[in-house]
Formats: structure tokens, C-alpha cells, sequence
């Protein structure tokens, strides 16, 4: 690795050092090398299996490595788990909720295992409203709430969160497509501010539109990894195709 | 972080309705339990002194009946209460009474089988007959709804409808995710969602039943019992950290809800109704009592070789008896219970050794079994309820050996005018030695409840040990 390179991996706030998971002998994730600066939305794309989310819970512990390594902020996920949870804000596909709280209550309840217990509850209807949440919806219990509005419930505990690194799992999966675009810009923002995000995504429009980076997953390997800048819509969507039918 | 958790989970908890069901229901059973169980010491109270004053007025008439004939009053030689061997056998009896300790109410245990009160005359203590309270069959069957009924056997089924499911639920509902993304171990959200469970159920356990105790039962305040009181709250304490423990320890098995309520089910299944029973089982057929009808046969043959070896003839007497004249009962009957009495003492020296194997078989299975309580937290629990409320099998056996040694008291006492043929003095007869119970030491009482409590320490400490160790290795991501 050139001097060049070590900087900026040692800089990068998500990193992932040959990392590898098998479920049953099977290899989920092959060596996986990535390193991803402040500020850099990086997308992840491929199939159903093909080890997105694999990567996501790797870097959350919520699963071990066979080999390699996972770092947050610097700090090895495995060695450190509960301080690199300080560092990041997850949003899952699907966001599931206390169901007999209400919105503002499950984000007062998050946001304070988050160690961000001094929020007044004006902040609170804020970030609400920020991720999209109608006022009137705040105080209704979440058993009434659509997918789409779970899902600006867990982008509103991200904002809360104030993590210098996003892991995101198809989190615009359920919402409408006004939702989706206001999101994006909620995800370029936070980019603005220094955030890094690495999202797993099967919408390669909102990838190109999105993203700084993009990278091509294929049976658990990275098969490319490149700028969205450097390449168009149709060639973004050319390219992925490609991969698939290899 | 865990008091947030606790009161996140007090939250979600308070607006459950089955909350609001299953509360109330422990509450009222609880209470119940201490009603009932005060109730029956309440009784049990009444009946040992109705007992107690039968047995001095009983003194009190034959005082008073020799102070009538030594005023002159005509009698019968039946009628004489200074007989020494009449007045052991059948017309004096004294009722060896074991009052109910203030904490008695806690644990109702065996009334048939450990009675509160038993009469003691010259006959052997297994021929007296039992003269406990007269008590529905039914109701002995079932079993008494006291309090340590509702601690047993009903509290750990709260736990288990509260906690059965604290962790996979959160896994099934997909919360899981959200909540260990944030800075806080597994172990540590378990510990908070248990510690409010543990404050609820715990704590309305420990609560109502020593505000219950004390309320029904003021006396404890006066006799000294407060301790007894303490070390049922550690008791109840560790008995439901047990439970609670293997809430955590089933959980950590990353097994389903269902599959959890099943398990925790079976657990309590094997060790609050199963393992006790099978140990007493287990006890009886290790070291099994000979039967009764042994015992009766080696009885009569003492009987017949005591006779045999004195030369007494009872037909001949028993046909002097029936000649009914006075001067003739009276030269017969002196004579008649100073060759009896030996005789029957000498029968039950021959039969000693039977009654020896009888007592020591009863003892190995009473030791056995007490062992064997090890094998599951619910009967140290039953045991040591038992203990607090002086109920236990030991508590019984440590009054009845007091009973025993007054039957040898009254025995001699009776026994030494019968052999220097004389009647018993005025004197004799106002000083006829009374039995009084005596509790056993605090100190052997407590060493007893002191390896119950380590016992449950042990328990609740192997399946948190367990539970917390294996959530160690949870993994979040599996569904």
C-alpha cells in the first residue's frame, strides 16, 4: 500500500481489511478491502445474497468475521462494539417500532440509549419533522403507523443520533417516491457534514443519483468499485447487468 | 442505561392489558394466601388452648373430687382419683400442645400429618390416637392455599408469563436491530428488561406479603419473629432470581417465543411438582417402612412373650375382675397394674428393636429426601417457608421428640406410686407435670435456612451465569 493509500485508509471512517464471513462452510463475503472517507455515500449493489447486508451486519457485530477485520471511526468493531455503536446510526430495511409507543416516544426512548437523553421534546418533533413525519403523526401510536412511516421514524433516530457513519440496509425500500427524493437529500446533507454512508441498495438510479461511490457485489466479492461520477446512468445499469449474467 | 431501559419497559408494560389482568390477579392472591393462612393459625390458636384447657380442667375436676371425698363425700373405689394407674391410663391426660409461632400464617404445612397438639397418656405414642383438628378430606387432598402455595408454586408461573419471552420478542417484533445498533451490549438490555420484571413481581411478593404478615399478624412484632420475616423477603428474593435467571438463560438460547413458553413450562413442570415427588418417591423405595401390619404383629408377640416370661395369667385376673365385688377389685386391681404396667413396658422393650428399624428407616427417608431437595429450588423454598413458618418436618419431628420425652415423664411419675402401692397424693395430683413446648434454637433454625438461601444463591447464580455467558455470543442477525 502506497503512503497515499495508508492515509486515506487511515482516515476513512468505515474500512474493512480482508474481510470474510462463511455461514455453514459456505462463503457469504470474500476478503472484503473498502475503505470509505467522511463525507462519501457509498452504495452498495447486487443481488439478493450476493453479501450487502452480510457487509452492513459485519460492521454493526452483529455478526463475527471468519477473517479480517471491520473498522468504525478507526476502531475495530470486534475489539470495541459498544464504542463504534456510538459512532454510527443504522436504519434496516424495515424499521420495526415499539408498537404501543408513540413516534415521538420511540424516539425519545432511542435517542436516549444513544446517550442523547437531553433532548427537549421540541428537538424531538424537529428531527420528526426533518425525516418527513406529519406533526399529527408524532403522537399516535406506532401500531397505526404505515411501513413508509416507521421508516422516517428510523431515519429521525439516525438524524438524532448525530453518528459520524451511516450503515443503511435498503432503507428507502416502503417509502413513496417523494419520500425517496427527500431522503436523498436528507443522505447528501448529512454527507455535507462530514458523515459517511454505506448503503446497500438495489435502486441503482438513486445509487447514481446519491452516491459518491458505487460498488458492485457478486456471491460475496466486490467485483467493482468505482466513482458515480465517472459513469452515467445507463452505463451504471449496463455495468451491473453485466455482472449478473457473468 | 439499565434505569432507562427499566423505565422504557415499565412503559410499554403499563399499556398492555394483560398488565392489568395478571397484576391485580397476583395481588388478590397474595392476599388471599395471607388471609388463608392466618385464618388457619387464627384457628389452629383456638384449638390448642380448648385443648390445653380440657386437659386443666380435667386436672382441676379430679382435684377437686378428691377434695370432696377427703370432705367426706361418699364414693365408689372407681371413683377414686388418686389411682395412680387409672389416672395414667385413661382418666388424666394432658394435651402436649405446640402453639403456632406468630410467622404460622406463612406456610399452613401438613395439619394431618403434623398435628398442632397430641394426647399424651400411659399408652404408646403409635397407639395414641390422633386427635388433630377435625379437617374436610378434601381440603387435606388438595392442599392448603396459603401463602407459600401462591410463592411456590404461583409466582414463578408470573415470571415465566412476564419474562418468558423478553429477548426473542424483541427479535420477532424486529426491534432487536434498532436497539443494538445503539452503544448498549445485549447483556445489558436483558439485565434492564429482567430488572423491572424483577422489581414488579419481586418486589409485590416481597411487599404484600411482609406489610400482609405484619398487618395480620402483629404478634410478630412481640415474639421476637421480625428475623423470620427478614429471611422470607431474601428467600422470595432468591427464589424469583432463580426464575428470572432461567428466563435469561432460555432466552439466551435464541429459541422462538412458543418455543421458550414450552421449555420454561417444562422447567417448572419438572422442578416445582415433579422433582419434589419423585424425590419423596425415591426416598420411600430406597428405604422403605415396614408395614403396619408388621408392626402390629411384632407388638402382639412382645405382648405374648412379656406375658409368657412373667407367668402372669391374664385370664385369671380378667375373671377376678369380673367378680365386681369391691374389697376383691380393689386387692386385684393394685395387684393387676403393678404386674401390668412392667409387663407392658417390658413388651415394648421386646418390640424395641422393630420400632428402632421403623424410626430409622423414617429418619434415612426424611434425611434422603432433604438432600434431594437440592435438586430443585421450589422444594428448598417449600422447606424453608416451612422453617420460617415452624411447620417443617424437622420442626415436627424436634416437637415430637419433646412429646416422647414428657410420655417418659408421665410414665415414671405415675409409675412410682403404682410400684410403692399406694394411691397418689393431694400433692401428686395438683403437680401432675405439664408438657411445654419449646421451640427449637434460633440458631439451629437459621443454620438450616442459611443452607437454603446458599442453596438458592447457587441456583440463580448457575442459570445467570449461564444466560449472561451464552448472550456473550448472541448474534442480533439471526432470525
Amino acid at each position: 500500500m502506497s503512503k497515499s493509500q495508508t492515509d486515506k485508509a487511515n482516515q476513512s471512517l468505515i474500512r474493512a481489511v480482508q474481510l470474510c464471513k462463511k455461514y455453514n462452510g459456505q462463503p457469504a463475503l470474500n476478503s472484503l478491502n473498502l475503505n470509505i472517507a467522511p463525507g462519501e455515500i457509498y452504495c452498495l449493489l447486487g443481488a439478493n445474497g450476493a453479501g450487502k447486508s452480510t457487509t452492513i451486519n459485519l460492521f454493526l457485530d452483529f455478526i463475527k468475521p471468519n477473517s479480517g477485520h471491520a473498522f468504525i471511526d478507526g476502531m475495530d468493531v470486534q475489539k470495541h462494539p459498544i464504542e463504534t455503536k456510538k459512532s454510527l446510526a443504522y436504519i434496516p430495511e424495515i424499521v420495526m417500532l415499539y408498537r404501543n409507543l408513540t413516534g415521538i416516544e420511540n424516539l425519545r426512548y432511542f435517542s436516549t440509549l444513544a446517550g442523547h437523553n437531553h433532548y427537549t421534546d421540541e428537538e424531538l418533533y424537529g428531527f420528526l419533522d426533518h425525516a418527513g413525519l406529519q406533526n399529527d403523526a408524532s403522537n399516535k401510536r406506532v401500531g397505526g403507523y404505515s411501513k413508509g412511516m416507521r421508516q422516517k421514524v428510523g431515519i429521525a433516530i439516525a438524524i438524532a443520533k448525530k453518528a459520524k457513519v451511516l450503515l443503511l440496509d435498503e432503507p428507502t425500500s416502503g417509502l413513496d417516491p417523494k419520500a425517496s427524493n427527500e431522503f436523498s437529500e436528507l443522505l447528501l446533507s448529512m454527507s455535507a457534514n462530514g458523515v459517511s454512508i454505506l448503503m446497500a441498495t438495489h435502486d441503482l438510479f438513486r445509487a447514481k443519483e446519491t452516491g459518491t461511490r458505487v460498488g458492485i457485489m457478486k456471491h460475496g466479492n466486490l467485483v467493482d468499485d468505482l466513482h458515480t461520477e465517472d459513469i452515467g446512468h445507463a452505463d451504471l445499469e449496463a455495468l451491473y447487468l453485466k455482472h449478473m449474467h457473468d | 442505561m439499565i434505569k432507562k431501559i427499566m423505565v422504557n419497559e415499565w412503559r410499554l408494560l403499563s399499556r398492555e392489558w394483560a398488565t392489568y389482568i395478571s397484576i391485580p390477579i397476583y395481588v388478590l392472591l397474595l392476599a388471599y394466601g395471607i388471609a388463608s393462612g392466618t385464618t388457619w393459625k387464627n384457628f389452629v390458636i383456638e384449638n390448642t388452648l380448648e385443648a390445653r384447657a380440657l386437659a386443666d380442667e380435667g386436672i382441676q375436676k379430679k382435684v377437686a373430687k378428691l377434695d370432696r371425698i377427703l370432705a367426706g363425700e361418699p364414693y365408689s373405689y372407681r371413683e377414686d382419683p388418686r389411682l395412680a394407674a387409672p389416672y395414667a391410663r385413661w382418666l388424666g391426660y394432658e394435651f402436649a400442645i405446640k402453639p403456632p409461632m406468630p410467622t404460622a400464617a406463612i406456610s399452613v404445612g401438613q395439619s394431618d400429618l403434623a398435628p398442632s397438639y397430641l394426647k399424651v397418656q400411659w399408652k404408646p405414642m403409635h397407639k395414641q390416637r390422633n386427635v388433630d383438628e377435625v379437617e374436610n378430606p378434601q381440603n387435606l387432598a388438595v392442599g392448603a392455599f396459603d401463602l407459600a402455595f401462591v410463592l411456590v408454586y404461583l409466582f414463578p408461573l408470573l415470571i415465566i408469563a412476564l419474562s418468558y419471552n423478553i429477548l426473542s420478542a424483541e427479535r420477532e417484533d424486529g426491534t432487536q436491530v434498532l436497539l443494538l445498533s445503539q452503544p448498549l451490549s445485549v447483556g445489558k438490555f436483558v439485565m434492564g428488561k429482567i430488572a423491572l420484571r424483577g422489581v414488579l413481581i419481586i418486589g409485590l411478593a416481597v411487599g404484600i406479603s411482609l406489610v400482609g404478615l405484619l398487618v395480620a399478624n402483629p404478634d410478630i412484632f412481640e415474639a421476637n419473629s421480625l428475623w423470620r420475616i427478614g429471611i422470607l423477603a431474601a428467600i422470595l428474593i432468591l427464589y424469583g432470581a432463580f426464575w428470572f435467571g432461567l428466563a435469561v438463560a432460555v432466552n439466551a438460547l435464541e429459541m422462538k417465543s412458543a418455543t421458550n413458553a414450552l421449555v420454561m413450562m417444562a422447567c417448572w413442570l419438572v422442578l416445582v411438582p415433579i422433582t419434589p415427588a419423585v424425590s419423596n418417591i425415591s426416598a420411600k423405595s430406597l428405604y422403605p417402612l415396614p408395614s403396619r401390619i408388621e408392626l402390629v404383629e411384632a407388638v402382639r408377640r412382645a405382648d405374648e412373650q412379656a406375658a409368657k416370661e412373667s407367668g402372669f395369667e391374664r385370664a385369671f385376673y380378667a375373671d377376678l375382675l369380673r367378680k365386681s365385688e369391691e374389697a376383691a377389685l380393689e386387692a386385684s386391681t393394685v395387684d393387676f397394674y403393678l404386674k401390668t404396667l412392667p409387663l407392658e413396658l417390658h413388651a415394648e422393650e421386646i418390640a424395641g428393636p422393630v420400632f428402632d428399624k421403623f424410626n430409622n428407616q423414617k429418619r434415612q427417608q426424611r434425611e434422603l429426601a432433604g438432600n434431594l431437595k437440592y435438586l430443585s429450588p421450589a422444594a428448598v423454598t417449600q422447606i424453608a417457608l416451612g422453617e420460617l413458618a415452624n411447620h417443617s418436618a424437622l420442626n415436627f419431628e424436634h416437637y415430637k421428640a419433646q412429646v416422647e420425652d414428657y410420655h417418659k415423664i408421665w410414665r415414671e411419675y405415675f409409675m412410682k406410686p403404682v410400684m410403692e402401692h399406694r394411691n397418689l397424693t393431694r400433692d401428686e395430683m395438683v403437680n401432675v407435670p405439664r408438657f411445654t413446648y419449646v421451640p427449637e434454637e434460633q440458631s439451629v433454625v437459621l443454620s438450616r435456612l442459611l443452607k437454603d438461601a446458599l442453596a438458592l444463591i447457587l441456583f440463580a447464580a448457575v442459570t445467570f451465569a449461564f444466560g449472561f455467558n451464552r448472550l456473550k455470543n448472541y448474534s442480533p442477525a439471526k432470525r
